[in-house]
């Protein structure tokens, strides 16, 4: 009986076991051995030792390019968590019509990024875009964005753009982790005389700790493999090797100079970066993570 | 009596203060997808002007069918309907059995497999990217649609682990009860296990369309026809040909291929978010 249990058990997981060893496990031993390779597709791998690495590391494009992602991270990373957290707070009040801005708050989080880019590239143009139309009633501007020459402003640019793409989705969370505050805390603070400002400080932030450390461990991670936005946008922008990204530097190698060797190391490179971040966070969580 | 006035008046002008805030946010979340709009409407050239205009009269609607016309929107929508399709089929079939074999027959060899699972969830598609097309090339699936669908057959990380919790959630007794009355396990799968799984199928067909519909990077690296191309990458293309002459075409162009996403969103906004929410780990 248990025997025949176990073989229906191979009999459901094979095709993870299949899936698993061919596109995972297999893919990524066999692509940790090509970074230490040259191959270009047509010639057989050749032995190169860490001489990719070398190359790689001190190239300038790729701290160049940690530089961009960091500096987009940063921003991106901030104006969600910021933003998100206090219309979350508002979003989680008892109040009609939340439902519908919800909903709206959520939209963008779905739409394809090419169209959302092609919009927002529109909105920024510095000759007919509305942006700059509407700031300069505000006396601010004008701004060339992601049409810039400059390597802050495309980034900035881009992750202006991330930010208000991703929003709803952070909101969705934060507003998860409020739901589990439990409403006695807040009563009991409120009878101590805690006002609004302070409550948010002192009981909603420590308690939703442990969904922004999530958030943030996630978005380190994402931000270090953003391709697609920059990508898209890189197309219009007046420079091109400044402001490249990791994932940017990847694909050319790998799929346009057809230096699969070179691609694969600087893939490692990121996925060495990746984990010590996420290592260091994880140290810092036990300072500042209150678990209930 | 006097003090609870005084506190539904304390109580009600921060409310006020909050809807500000949420409609103040709702515009700047809307304003584009607004402003899409309004482009997509404008006659030859008038998108270029400024002052900017904002929904003036008259209208062009042709925009839209000679998105359909001229730059091929037709085509590029099939092309990603059918991958989506197929991606469906394959996250749906694989993930609800994979996940029905870690819920349903625990022992030490499977919870082994269990733990890669979650490790795969960690991993950054960077690292397999390269190697995956390198493994497509050799059995010359370049330029089809094989890449694009084939490894939605295998499962994923996040979509097996759905399935599996929900699976654990349905009492072992009515695997038991269904096995003494002589039902084989893949029937009891099918006919007991799955009809109670509707929530999740819906969640996983969801997540699984926008994850299809959105993918840039794979059509982009796999696909050089362009009458392959699907909805992002055509419109990559399409950026060349419009931008500088036409951008009211290829605005017009950005919002079709939103509008799928959107309009499924309307009709099934919970299956959305809680797809949205087991997704949080991409990589």
């Amino acid at each position: 009986m248990t025997k025949k249990h176990q073989l229906w058990g191979w009999f459901f997981i094979a095709p993870y076991i299949i899936g698993f060893s061919i596109f995972t496990l297999s893919s990524v031993l066999f692509s940790g051995y090509l970074s230490f390779t040259e191959y270009n597709l047509f010639n057989p791998p050749k032995w190169v030792g860490f001489r990719n690495y070398i190359n790689v590391l001190t190239d300038v494009s790729l701290w160049t390019s940690f530089r961009n992602v960091f500096v987009y991270g940063f921003i991106n990373e901030f104006l969600q968590l910021f933003l998100g957290c206090i219309l979350a707070v508002a979003l989680n009040r008892k109040m009609k019509g939340t439902g519908i801005f919800r909903t709206l708050y959520f939209l963008p989080v779905l739409t394809p990024m090419v169209a959302i880019s092609f919009v927002w590239s529109y909105i920024y143009n510095p000759s007919y875009g509305v942006l700059n139309y509407l700031l300069s009633f505000l006396g601010i501007g004008p701004f060339k964005y992601t049409f810039s020459s400059n390597w802050f402003e495309f980034v900035v640019g881009v992750a202006l753009m991330n930010a208000w793409k991703g929003l709803g989705y952070i909101i969705l969370y934060v507003l998860g982790g409020l739901q589990n505050i439990s409403t006695e805390v807040m009563e009991a603070a409120e009878v101590d005389g805690a006002g609004p400002v302070r409550k948010f400080f002192s009981i909603t932030v420590p308690l939703l700790s442990p969904t922004l450390f999530f958030l943030l461990v996630i978005g380190v991670i994402n931000s270090l493999q953003v391709f697609d936005q920059f990508y898209i946008m890189a197309q219009s922008a007046n420079t091109g090797a400044n402001i490249k990204v990791v994932g940017t530097l990847i694909y050319e190698n790998a799929f346009v100079y057809n230096k699969l060797g070179i691609g694969s190391s600087i893939a490692w490179v990121s996925f060495i970066v990746m984990a010590v971040l996420t290592w260091i966070q994880k140290r810092m969580e036990k300072r500042y993570v209150h678990y209930a | 009596m006097l003090k609870r006035n005084k506190n539904k008046i304390l109580n009600n002008v921060p409310n006020i203060l909050v809807t500000c805030l949420l409609i103040l946010g709702t515009v700047i979340m809307v304003f584009p997808f607004i402003w899409a709009l309004s482009v997509s409407l404008q006659g030859p050239g008038l998108a270029y002007i400024t002052p900017p205009r904002f929904f003036k009269a008259p209208f062009y609607f042709s925009n839209y069918s000679e998105a359909f016309a001229k730059a091929n929107m037709f085509r590029y929508f099939l092309n990603s309907l059918f991958i989506a399709v197929l991606n469906i089929i394959g996250a749906v079939a694989s993930n609800s059995f994979i996940g029905f074999g870690f819920a349903r027959y625990q022992f030490k060899g499977s919870q082994v497999l269990f733990f890669t699972v979650l490790c795969t969830m960690m991993l950054p598609g960077n690292i397999t990217a390269i190697v995956h097309y390198i493994m497509w090339q050799n059995v010359g699936a370049l330029d089809t649609y094989i890449p694009l669908i084939v490894p939605s057959f295998f499962g994923s990380a996040m979509m097996t682990f759905l399935f599996r919790q929900h699976f654990l959630s349905i009492p072992t007794d009515i695997y038991s009860a269904a096995l003494v009355d002589g039902a084989s396990p893949p029937r009891i799968f099918m006919q007991v296990y799955m009809p109670m799984s509707k929530p999740i199928i819906a969640t996983v067909t969801i997540q699984t369309f926008l994850n299809s519909w959105n993918n840039m990077f794979q059509p982009l690296i796999y696909l050089t026809t362009k009458s392959k191309y699907t909805i992002s990458v055509g419109l990559l293309y399409l950026k060349g040909t419009f931008e500088t002459n036409n951008t009211e075409i290829l605005i017009a162009a950005s919002v079709l291929a939103m509008l799928p996403a959107v309009v499924l969103y309307f009709f099934a906004q919970k299956q959305f978010v809680q797809g949205m929410v087991s997704a949080a780990v991409k990589g």
